[in-house]
């Protein structure tokens, strides 16, 4: 399931769009990478996307709407909240990774990410994903 | 890269003294004028860091000061320090060289080496980026200096640029964090500040040299 879906990457920083795009491409990961450069254009996307994405990469501080508000909003929605995201932030502040996770992140990762741990992370989410059942 | 320095000291003992410890860096060109009537011979935007005593025999600090400039790249030093002014006191340690100077490369980019395994495309694509994005973030730094908040905001999105182009970033966790209190500092906040531009400055230099190397070889 997860083989088909895009992947969608909330992110306004050219420099770390480019690296995730690299990492990816790295992995030989086919799905097709959309962005978009804060969390209202993410929950746009969500809104109008003909096939839900299959991942998230979420910037936790983005302008108009950070990555925390559209966790919340995220996490409302029946359709999306079963999306995994995963994190990516240069923040080590505690309180954001503890309200990540409160809200359901599937993983929190520290820019510049290290390409192994991304690569273990992708990895293990793809393969849960393809596992399962679970359709939405 | 070389790195042009300028010392601009009329005391012998202490022209020696600099001498000596440059000789533990390779790289390093120095020019020494002696005076201030030699200082308007010389064309300051040659130099990568300027380092002057505070005291000549035909000038003294202001004149100095205002003849140079305050900017990251220049260094006042004195035997005896000024007021609130943030002069180096003699002899110059190594160290303080090191943070003016900037001897080591402020980048290391084994990180996009690793992302690109030998694509040297890719390490063009990110080094044009880093030198898009670099000035664009110090901008927005020198622009948010009004406003607490928008300065922490803007030093934390410099971070993603920092992080991948191997700089050290302890200089906008400073600004992160700092208190209300710290903010009303002026002048510390300057010299931090300061110390921003000539990372973000020194690391453009080295982007730049970088890049045109590798440009070359865009296939």
């Amino acid at each position: 399931m997860l083989a088909t879906k895009t992947i969608l990457l909330l992110e306004d920083d050219i420099i770390d769009v480019m690296t995730v795009k690299r990492a990816i491409k790295q992995l030989n990961i086919a799905n097709e990478l959309i962005v978009k450069e804060n969390g209202e254009e993410g929950l746009d996307y969500l809104r109008n996307a003909s096939e839900l994405p299959g991942l998230i990469f979420l910037d936790i501080n983005m302008p108009k709407m950070n990555g925390i508000e559209f966790l919340e909003e995220l996490k409302k929605n029946d359709d999306w909240l079963q999306i995994p995201v995963i994190v990516l932030t240069t923040s080590k502040d505690q309180r954001d990774k503890l309200k990540s996770f409160k809200q359901g992140v599937a993983g929190y990762m520290i820019k510049p990410v290290s390409y192994d741990l991304f690569k273990d992370m992708v990895s293990t989410i793809k393969d849960y994903w393809n596992f399962s059942e679970h359709s939405y | 890269m070389t790195k042009n320095l300028l010392y601009i000291e009329d005391d012998q003992v202490d022209v020696l003294s600099l001498k000596r410890i440059l000789k533990n860096y390779e790289d390093v060109k120095l020019t020494v004028v002696e005076s201030f009537a030699s200082l308007l011979n010389v064309d300051l935007e040659t130099f990568d860091a300027i380092i002057t005593d505070s005291n000549l025999p035909d000038a003294d600090y202001l004149k100095l000061k205002t003849y140079l400039g305050v900017k990251p790249n220049v260094q006042f030093i004195s035997g005896t320090g000024i007021d609130g002014e943030p002069i180096w006191l003699k002899p110059i340690s190594k160290e303080n060289l090191d943070t003016l100077c900037c001897f080591k490369n402020v980048t290391n980019l084994d990180y996009i080496a690793s992302l690109a395994q030998g694509d040297n495309n890719f390490e063009i694509d990110m080094l044009e980026t880093a030198l898009k994005v670099l000035p664009e973030r110090l901008m927005e730094i020198k622009n948010s200096v009004n406003s607490l908040n928008q300065l922490k905001l803007a030093a934390h999105r410099t971070k993603s640029s920092y992080g991948v182009c191997g700089m050290d970033a302890v200089e906008l966790n400073k600004v992160e964090e700092l208190s209300e209190v710290e903010y009303e500092d002026k002048k510390a906040l300057e010299g931090i500040l300061n110390k921003i531009e000539t990372t973000i400055t020194l690391a453009i230099k080295e982007l730049e040299a970088l890049f045109k190397n590798k440009a070359q070889f865009k296939s």
